[in-house]
């Protein structure tokens, strides 16, 4: 029997045309951690037939498909993971100065996932960003994204036996999912038995996939699964970096990213962590498994900072509910050989308020002020948050 | 067999290296990535049969 490293995995990713239509994933990532995972709802029959043990049986619920990856803050992931979960607006730039990616508060696009389990992957599709929660682990930006998925495809059984030479087609069983090759591409390779295929049609029927005629003995039962891609890795880049942060406080957002644009006026702070949410609802639908649709309801952000605390301001402006706008400028590496242009994540909270602002006391340490800060919506400006990607990736790839 | 890198970037591929973009390499087991085209090779031709020397 064989075993696997997890080390040995990845995250497959690319952006569908539409909410529906899943795509094989070619842009791979190293990963940090991903913990995504399918509940089919699974629970004891419990109704009520003279048996004196808990149940004879289990059944199947609405399913949910749910979970998150961590992967390094660097310009060319946080690209996708951004799109995943805002509205991305019109790419400026060029290859040799570098490409502008706008983000505002909206629909993210849905994307297709691939992380594979050893020999087979596991394909999640209709995915979108619920939350992400951006953090610094030693310095070094991670990326945690909190994701929803409309389906997943991670195996599945024949439901008619293959009988030797001259195979064109597998029908798949239904004795889990409704539409049982929904999920599949054209060009996927699946493992049939001990066969491998590679997909040339995905039928409309829900349960016929095709291949070219190749010799397969197989039983109905006998598991499909979908073959790991070997990973291909573009240019890594690094991830962002705290000391390269800049934070400015300021009365409107031109204040506050005036006051990010140098480290004379921005703000020291010892730890800070930001974490944007959609709320994404989980609709539930006739003809599907578990969730139909992810939908957009209302968004937040919040901000989490440490600092050395300095004098009483902090807490009177926590109390007295004073409002500020912050920015928070990222710099990388040059993109430009003349070093004018360089990888930028720029966030934008256009009002902001403290929830929470402790001055925190520990023996042998300094006294810190450690805040929990909301993002508002500004009414003067009618603006919440903007974040602005600059990295080397065309607009083309979202 | 060989493989093209049909995408528009160099990857970098475990087992196997840098595969500039346009590029072909050749491995020994199937790169499964749409990112790669298995590149056809023209079939070897047949060997011709040599004539049979004539000593008469």
């Amino acid at each position: 029997m064989s075993n696997y490293l997890g080390d040995k995995s990845y995250l497959a990713l690319k952006p569908q045309v539409d909410a529906g239509t899943p795509i094989i994933p070619t842009i791979h990532f190293p990963l940090v951690g991903e913990n995504i995972r399918v509940s089919p709802n699974i629970a004891a029959d419990r109704r009520m037939k003279g048996l004196d043990w808990k149940s004879d049986d289990v059944t199947k619920g609405a399913r949910s498909i749910e979970g998150d990856f961590t992967v390094f803050g660097d310009p060319s992931v946080l690209g996708h993971v951004l799109n995943m979960i805002q509205a991305k607006g019109a790419s400026t730039g060029s290859a040799g100065d570098g490409y502008t990616h706008p983000f505002t508060p909206g629909e993210g696009k849905h994307y297709t996932l691939e992380v594979p389990r050893g020999i087979y992957a596991e394909r999640y599709f209709g995915v979108r960003g619920d939350s992400v929660e951006l953090s610094f682990d030693e310095g070094r930006l991670l990326a945690k994204l909190m994701i929803k998925a409309l389906g997943v495809w991670n195996g599945g059984s024949l439901a008619a036996a293959l009988t030797g030479a001259g195979m064109t087609e597998a029908v798949l069983s239904t004795a889990y999912e409704v539409n049982p090759n929904k999920g599949l591409c054209v060009g996927d390779v699946l493992v049939i038995g001990a066969t491998e295929v590679t997909l040339t049609s995905v039928d409309a029927d829900g349960i016929t996939v095709g291949f070219a005629s190749t010799e397969i003995t197989a039983s109905a039962g006998d598991a499909v699964y979908l073959k790991a891609q070997t990973p291909s890795f573009g240019t890594q880049l690094e991830p962002f970096y705290l000391p390269n942060v800049r934070v400015g406080f300021g009365a409107d957002e031109t204040a506050a990213t005036t006051a990010a644009g140098a480290e004379a006026t921005a703000t020291p702070l010892n730890e800070i962590s930001i974490e944007i949410k959609n709320n994404l609802l989980s609709a539930n639908q006739t003809g599907k498994r578990g969730t139909g649709a992810l939908l957009n309801q209302v968004m937040e952000a919040q901000i989490k900072v440490k600092r050395l605390f300095e004098n009483p301001d902090e807490w009177r402006q926590w109390i007295e509910g004073l409002g500020k706008a912050i920015t928070i400028i990222a710099s990388g590496k040059p993109i430009n050989s003349d070093f004018t242009t360089r990888e930028l994540l720029t966030l934008k909270f256009y009002m902001t308020k403290k929830i929470d602002s402790p001055n925190v006391l520990a023996v042998g340490g300094y006294v810190m002020t450690e805040q929990v800060i909301e993002s508002l919506y500004d009414t003067a400006t009618a603006k919440s948050l903007e974040i602005t990607l600059v990295n080397r990736s065309a607009g083309t790839v979202y | 067999m060989r493989y093209k890198n049909i995408s528009d970037q160099d990857l970098t591929v475990i087992g196997v290296g840098i595969v500039k973009a346009g590029a072909d390499v050749e491995v020994a087991e199937p790169i499964n990535n749409q990112n790669f085209a298995l590149v056809k090779q023209p079939a070897k031709p047949e060997p011709k049969k040599e004539k049979a020397e004539d000593n008469a």
